[in-house]
């Protein structure tokens, strides 16, 4: 569904991406793994279009929708949930009787019901679960999810891998950014560890590592780097 | 529209709207009310005619500051916050959105200078003016012609420049705009380098004070030279265009 070949980004002198290349299958959950200022939200950023490349393809079918949530959402404190995803169902030009149907599933599926609480109540987890319901308008097939378990308590991460979980089951196509290891060994196919904007190494979950956990092959390659 | 709407009605949330509209609706009450609050030579104006026409210009002048102030955040503020990525990724171009935050601040300022206009209302009925009062329709919209432009082009400046110097260069326009029939009769007595300059700078900075005159002439029964108001709908076409132009590079 996206094919990422020698991708570069440089912002001023700096290299942030350098020949990152990687493919995300039909229907599987895809990791960027790696530590903060690693390349990932950068690399993110291009695949979306909002960041410009220096260099390199991305393959990606222009007709595909696409969701995303970032990884510090924010959303007019003001309104509530359902008024949040009204705006952005009105943006996306989906039609009123559509977008009614549609948000109250969507509030459903992400735990939010009750759509009286303004945005500025909410919690860090219901603010996640929201930038969730959001990427999901319009039902997309590819779905980019920049850190989401970030800054979250551990119900609040148990919440949004659950949710993964079931967008996966549905058949859903994730790329999946994070860097807290076990939630990737969760939910995720495949992916890739990256560090200062490289590749650093390959990670899939069906394939044999030797008895070494992800967490041990992510330390092996990122701190053998960092040497 | 919907962008707009929302972006709206977070600066009507917003207090720095009331508090500068308030502290604006003062300054005019100040001058406004009593006898004598302004003078010329020495003697305390009183006539009506006279002191319509002054308050408006101080209105104007308020009215193009808080324009500044109103518009200067609402385009950053959508960057630093992210709150762009979410809408970019649905197929909107930033020209679109810019000019959808944009309408938000013209929204905003009209009605601060709305707001100004009923401190002014007050004024009229205390200066037995009531049967004018009709006069403020027409003036209120001449008078919308500087707000709207600086809006635009604060919006504009807004988006390639760091928030301090869009800002300051804002002021600096605007002031310069209200000032500009002195910048006239400067640059017809200096010469030289100064001269050159001061003609450079009346073709690049709008004629708020010119718009502005109008408005009071609505009010006062004078004459209205049309070509001064077209003239500010021409600044508000070109910064509109501007805003089209520029874009952003990272978002």
């Amino acid at each position: 569904m996206v094919k990422c070949k020698n991708l570069k980004k440089i912002y001023g002198k700096k290299s942030v991406v350098k020949n990152l290349s990687f493919c995300v299958n039909d229907g599987e959950v895809f990791a960027l793994l790696g530590s903060n200022g690693a390349g990932k939200t950068t690399t993110i950023k291009m695949i979306l279009g909002l960041t410009k490349k220096d260099g390199g393809e991305i393959e990606l079918n222009k007709d595909i929708k696409i969701g995303y949530s970032p990884d510090t959402p924010y959303f007019p404190p003001f309104l509530s949930g359902r008024e949040v995803l009204f705006y952005y169902a009105e943006i996306q030009k989906i039609s009123r009787e559509e977008s009614r149907a549609e948000i109250t599933k969507l509030l459903k599926t992400v735990g939010l019901e009750d759509d009286k609480t303004k945005v500025k109540n909410y919690s860090k987890g219901m603010l996640q679960r929201l930038a969730f319901a959001q990427a999901l308008l319009g039902n997309p097939e590819l779905l980019i999810l920049d850190e989401p378990t970030a800054g979250l308590d551990v119900m609040g991460r148990i919440e949004i891998i659950d949710l993964i979980g079931s967008l996966k089951k549905a058949g859903k196509t994730i790329v999946l950014n994070s860097h807290i290891l076990s939630d990737i060994e969760q939910v995720c196919d495949r992916g890739i560890i990256i560090g200062k904007g490289s590749v650093l190494g390959t990670w899939d979950k069906n394939e044999e590592h030797y008895g070494k956990s992800l967490q041990d092959i992510f330390i092996e390659k990122v701190g053998g780097m960092d040497e | 529209m919907m962008i707009a709407v929302t972006a709206l009605k977070e600066k009507i949330r917003k207090k720095v709207l009331y508090i500068v509209s308030i502290l604006g609706g003062l300054i005019l009450a100040l001058f406004g009310t009593g006898t004598g609050s302004i003078s010329i030579d020495g003697t305390p104006v009183t006539d009506y005619k006279i002191l319509a026409p002054i308050l408006l210009a101080i209105l104007n002048v308020i009215s193009c500051v808080m324009a500044v102030v109103l518009s200067l955040d609402t385009i950053p503020n959508e960057y630093e916050r992210k709150t762009s990525h979410l809408v970019l990724i649905r197929n909107v171009s930033q020209t679109k959105y810019h000019a959808a935050l944009t309408i938000a601040n013209i929204m905003a300022g009209l009605l601060a200078e709305l707001i100004l206009f009923a401190v002014f209302l007050l004024f009229m009925i205390s200066q037995h003016q009531g049967g004018d009062i009709w006069r403020l329709v027409p003036a209120f919209f001449i008078s919308a012609i500087c707000v709207v432009l600086i809006c635009v082009m604060t919006s504009w400046l807004s988006i390639f420049l760091p928030r301090f110097f869009a800002g300051t260069l804002s002021v600096i326009i605007v002031l310069a705009g209200v000032f500009y029939n002195m910048l006239e009769l400067l640059n017809s007595i200096v010469g030289g380098f100064a001269g050159k300059l001061l003609k450079g700078i009346l073709y690049i900075v709008p004629d708020l004070h010119g718009i502005q005159q109008q408005a009071g002439s609505v009010l006062t029964d004078g004459t209205i030279e049309v070509h001064l108001l077209l003239k500010g709908l021409l600044w508000i076409y070109i910064f509109a265009m501007l805003l089209g132009l520029f874009k952003r590079k990272e978002v």
